[in-house]
């Protein structure tokens, strides 16, 4: 049986003391990288994430199809686009989903392709969320 | 942008600001109002060469002290 990369990262703290897991992911487009960071949300259908990650790469948001989210807040518009993230020993294409109402300083990994690819732990007691 | 040299317990000096997390030392190295501020430490060429993710510093926008709590989910309508 082929032995399986684990990775642990320590959960990020807000200014209110609270822990969240935020992992480091980076992003590869066309002729650039960029070292991002996201929460790990089992309760994202999709992952979203703020405007200026995809500034940062030079692309296009409206580039990408339209697509409309709903969560608590009522509904935004976005522009998804399939990109290539590294994490946790893994690169792949994800869909990420950029929108400009989206106002949370989070961005956010939901389960679309990313929990595919992982077998993914919460250690809410230690503070740990581990990929493996 | 400024550099900096903060432990990432004392985050929240940094409230509503970009950061750059080294995570080897689990150090604030750098803080900026915008990632593009930020970006020369985090978004590099692909010919430049690079630590791996996990070792590399990143990006991260310290969430506002009005933030939250949070119900974060999300779905495609």
């Amino acid at each position: 049986m082929g032995k399986t990369a684990l990775t642990t990262f320590f959960y990020r703290q807000n200014p209110e003391g609270q822990f969240f897991p935020v992992i480091p992911l980076r992003f590869h487009f066309g002729k650039k990288i960029t070292d991002s960071s996201a929460l790990v949300d089992s309760g994202a259908t999709i992952s979203i994430f703020k405007t200026e990650v995809a500034n940062d790469l030079d692309l296009k948001i409206e580039s990408g199809k339209e697509i409309y989210l709903g969560g608590v807040g009522g509904r935004i518009k976005g522009h998804i686009h399939n990109l290539e993230i590294e994490t946790g020993g893994k690169r792949f294409f994800c869909p990420i989903v950029f929108s400009y109402e989206y106002l949370v300083s989070f961005n956010l990994i939901g389960r679309e392709e990313f929990f595919k690819r992982f077998r993914i732990v919460f250690e809410e007691k230690k503070k740990l969320l581990k990929l493996e | 942008m400024k550099r900096v040299n903060v432990s990432v317990k004392k985050i929240g000096q940094f409230a509503g600001k970009w950061i750059v997390i080294d995570p080897t030392k689990e150090t604030v190295i750098a803080v900026g109002d915008s990632l593009k501020e930020i970006g020369p430490l985090v978004t590099h060429s692909i010919n430049e060469k690079t630590l791996p993710v996990g070792e590399a510093p990143f990006s991260f926008l310290v969430p506002r002290k009005d933030e939250g709590p949070y119900v974060l989910w999300v779905k495609p309508l």
